[in-house]
């Protein structure tokens, strides 16, 4: 079974990918602070990450990737950015922190699913 | 006195006569002498001639008939003929005397008069030299010529630039003259003035009562000669003089010459008197406009100096030639020090020195650029937008580079947090609604159970009111940014209920905050709109919770400051500000350390509590320490009409 990670600060954010998500065949774990989120992929190598980058205290979603990106533990995972920041600079930045997808919020749950599709097909 | 000296006369000149008598006729009569002493009958005849003129020749007449009388009954025989002769000889005598005494008298009063005129001109002489006023000139002389009696009377007129009689003094005349200005001034020119306007010769009237009866002066001078000459030096004819004089002297080659000079003197000191006026006149223009001159440079050195963007010129050298105390703000130097040196090595900022340059060589209209400066009281640098534009002479000539200066540092501070607003705006608007949409496409596309779509439904119910908060907070921003500010209705209530209910929201949603409430007992109800404040006090609790995301106690405090105002107090312990944060932390839009830590807000709950507090009178202010905590404070006035 095909392991996905939800990191997002806001619960309700969380349960609406992991709704979305349903459908799939696969395990769920969720994250709430970038550190949290470290600790789990290290432990659960999943295929997928779902990376929020606004999360007040602490770590926020870029550095998340970049450490994730950069420890060859965690490399492996692909990480779908899903945040409110929309311009094209963020895009940008998400990239350069190592993300293969982004999503801007407020997002399709339907196009979220096949792009999780494709990546874990 | 007159008559008594004219009886003491008669009386001499009977005793004379009487004298004379008896002599005659003691020696020629009783001691038989002959007439010897007929000669002294000489002496009463030459007297009479001096006392009575012509009148004095009955005295001659008297003594050829008492002479002839008294010798045929005395002397028939002796002497006869040189007695008849002596007869006449006494009438002869006598109309010597009475034609010499006549001629002297003539002589002394012709000398009296030219003295009397000279004197006169004495007089005009020094008054022209002194007298600037022209009018007072012109009645000063008029009244010098009759003063020493040389003239019966004088008057003058002056010609204005077209020609006109307009001016005019007098003396001697009084209220007889009026008519004949009034005359002059309709055009209406007597003969002897439109005669002497015409030559440069002196006009004389012998007599105006019968020369010219139209003359208004013709009664005034009857009995009188004048005279009247034109006003002239260099050819220019300023106006008339005239003068009456006894018409016996009218003729008179010295009369006429004295007359000449004296109106040439008189025409001198009218032309010296327009030259000075010119001369004054242009001085007082000259000095008139360089009053104006200097009060435009002035003019336009305050409004130079009180411009608030900076005003740089350079020479053609690219020297300094001036620079406004804007301009020494911000590029951080005192005119006085660098005037007249060159630019690059005054200034060390490479755009502007070049731009100057460029435009100076292009001798182009100019550039606009903007440029960065060190600040040395910020860590930011200054932003300046600058414009040159070269100075050219009406040649065309290149005279320099006038450079303006302005600081947008402010401007693009603003910018950078509008544009920073307006992407937190759309981030906080897409969180919430991120679930609205999430939640409303999986209700819609999918079987979901009874119950979790209700949780579903309440998930976007909650953002859908989150979104309206978030709206509302945005139009109370707009509402405090436009000229109306904030509408308040307010109503006498308690502050206490307002804090309680606030604190117990925020206890539920964070518990990692302890909460302390700290009421003073007295605080009495305060005249305010309630959602505002309570508005407000929520916005302070939800910074002290945002940015002391470790905990800690939040403590809220009120308290009266004075009889007319109540002090209300929110503080934490949490992450605490700098001073450059605690400096801008009521601008719009600014979040402290929103680049580097994820904060949510817009950066508006701030403005709006100033803009709430301010409304109600009262007034906000912050005190922080960096990493150890923050404390807002703001007042509220208490309403004395409320109990």
């Amino acid at each position: 079974m095909k392991k996905i990670l939800i990191v997002d600060d806001q619960i309700e954010v969380r349960e609406l990918v992991e709704v979305t998500l349903r459908a799939e065949d696969c395990e769920i774990f969720k994250a709430e602070s970038g550190e949290v989120a470290i600790q789990i992929a290290k432990k659960e190598r999943p295929e997928l990450i779902i990376l929020d980058v606004m999360m007040p205290g602490g770590m926020d979603g870029l550095e998340t990737c970049k450490i994730l990106k950069g420890d060859p533990e965690t490399r492996g995972s692909t990480i779908i950015m899903l945040t409110a920041k929309g311009q094209e600079i963020d895009r940008q930045k998400g990239f350069e922190a190592g993300a293969d997808d982004y999503f801007v919020k407020p997002f399709s749950p339907l196009e979220l699913l096949k792009k999780v599709e494709e990546v874990l097909r | 006195m007159n008559e008594a000296k004219e009886k003491y006369k008669i009386i001499v000149m009977v005793v004379l006569l009487a004298g004379a008598c008896f002599l005659t006729y003691y020696f020629h009569v009783v001691a038989g002498r002959g007439t010897v002493f007929t000669h002294l009958f000489y002496v009463p005849i030459i007297l009479a001639a001096r006392w009575w003129k012509i009148k004095g020749i009955a005295v001659p007449l008297f003594l050829a008939l008492l002479l002839i009388f008294s010798h045929f009954p005395v002397r028939a025989d002796v002497e006869t003929v040189n007695d008849l002769i002596r007869a006449p000889m006494f009438i002869l005598v006598g109309l010597t005397a009475i034609v010499l005494t006549e001629r002297i008298a003539k002589a002394e009063q012709k000398a009296a008069h030219l003295n009397a005129v000279l004197g006169a001109i004495q007089n005009v002489n020094r008054l022209i030299a002194r007298e600037n006023d022209r009018d007072r000139l012109f009645e000063g002389v008029c009244y010098a010529l009759i003063e020493t009696r040389g003239y019966y009377t004088a008057w003058i007129a002056l010609v204005d630039g077209s020609g006109k009689l307009v001016t005019f003094a007098e003396a001697g005349l009084g209220a007889d003259f009026l008519p004949l200005v009034d005359q002059m001034k309709a055009g209406e020119l007597t003969p002897c003035v439109q005669k002497a306007l015409k030559q440069p010769d002196v006009v004389v009237t012998d007599d105006p009562s019968s020369a010219c009866a139209d003359c208004p002066l013709a009664k005034s001078c009857a009995g009188m000669g004048a005279m009247t000459l034109r006003l002239e030096h260099d050819g220019n004819i300023y106006g008339l003089l005239s003068v009456s004089i006894p018409a016996e002297f009218t003729a008179n080659e010295e009369e006429q010459a004295l007359f000449k000079e004296l109106a040439a003197n008189v025409a001198f000191a009218v032309h010296e008197m327009e030259l000075e006026e010119e001369r004054k006149s242009s001085e007082e223009k000259l000095a008139r406009q360089a009053q104006e001159l200097s009060h435009e440079r002035e003019k336009l050195k305050v409004i130079l100096q009180s411009t608030a963007d900076g005003i740089l010129v350079t020479d053609p050298q690219s020297r300094i030639l001036m620079a406004n105390p804007s301009a020494e703000h911000l590029l951080g130097f005192s005119f006085k020090e660098v005037v007249g040196k060159k630019l690059d090595v005054t200034i060390r900022e490479k755009t502007l020195t070049e731009k100057i340059y460029k435009t100076r060589q292009e001798a182009r209209i100019g550039y606009e650029f903007e440029l960065e400066l060190k600040d040395p009281t910020s860590s930011e640098p200054r932003v300046l937008s600058g414009k040159t534009a070269c100075l050219k002479d009406r040649e065309g000539k290149v005279m320099g580079v006038v450079t303006a200066l302005s600081d947008i540092t402010r401007l693009r501070e603003v910018d950078r947090m509008k544009t920073e607003f307006l992407s937190t705006a759309a981030h906080q608007i897409r969180t919430p609604l991120t679930s609205i949409q999430g939640f409303s496409e999986i209700l819609l596309t999918r079987e979901i159970g009874k119950e979790e779509t209700r949780k579903f439904l309440t998930y976007i119910n909650k953002q859908a009111v989150e979104l309206a908060a978030i709206i509302n907070e945005l139009l109370d921003i707009s509402r405090i940014e436009s000229e109306k500010g904030f509408k308040v209705e307010k109503h006498p209530c308690s502050i206490q209920p307002i804090i309680e209910e606030n604190v117990r929201i925020f206890e539920e949603t964070s518990k990692i905050h302890r909460f302390h409430i700290d009421l003073e007992s007295d605080i009495p109800d305060i005249s305010m709109d309630r959602d505002k404040i309570s508005q407000a006090i929520k916005n302070l609790l939800s910074n002290a919770t945002k940015y002391s995301p470790e905990g800690g106690e939040i403590r809220i405090s009120a308290r009266r400051r004075d009889q007319k105002t109540i002090e209300i107090s929110i503080s934490d312990q949490g992450i605490g500000m700098t001073d450059q944060q605690l400096y801008h932390v009521f601008e719009k839009f600014y979040r402290a350390g929103a680049s580097d830590k994820a904060v949510e807000g817009t950066g508006l709950g701030l403005s709006i509590v100033k803009g709430i507090v301010e409304a109600h009178g009262g007034k906000i202010w912050m005190e922080s320490r960096y990493g150890v905590g923050t404390t807002a404070h703001f007042t509220l006035p208490v309403n004395t009409n409320v109990r």
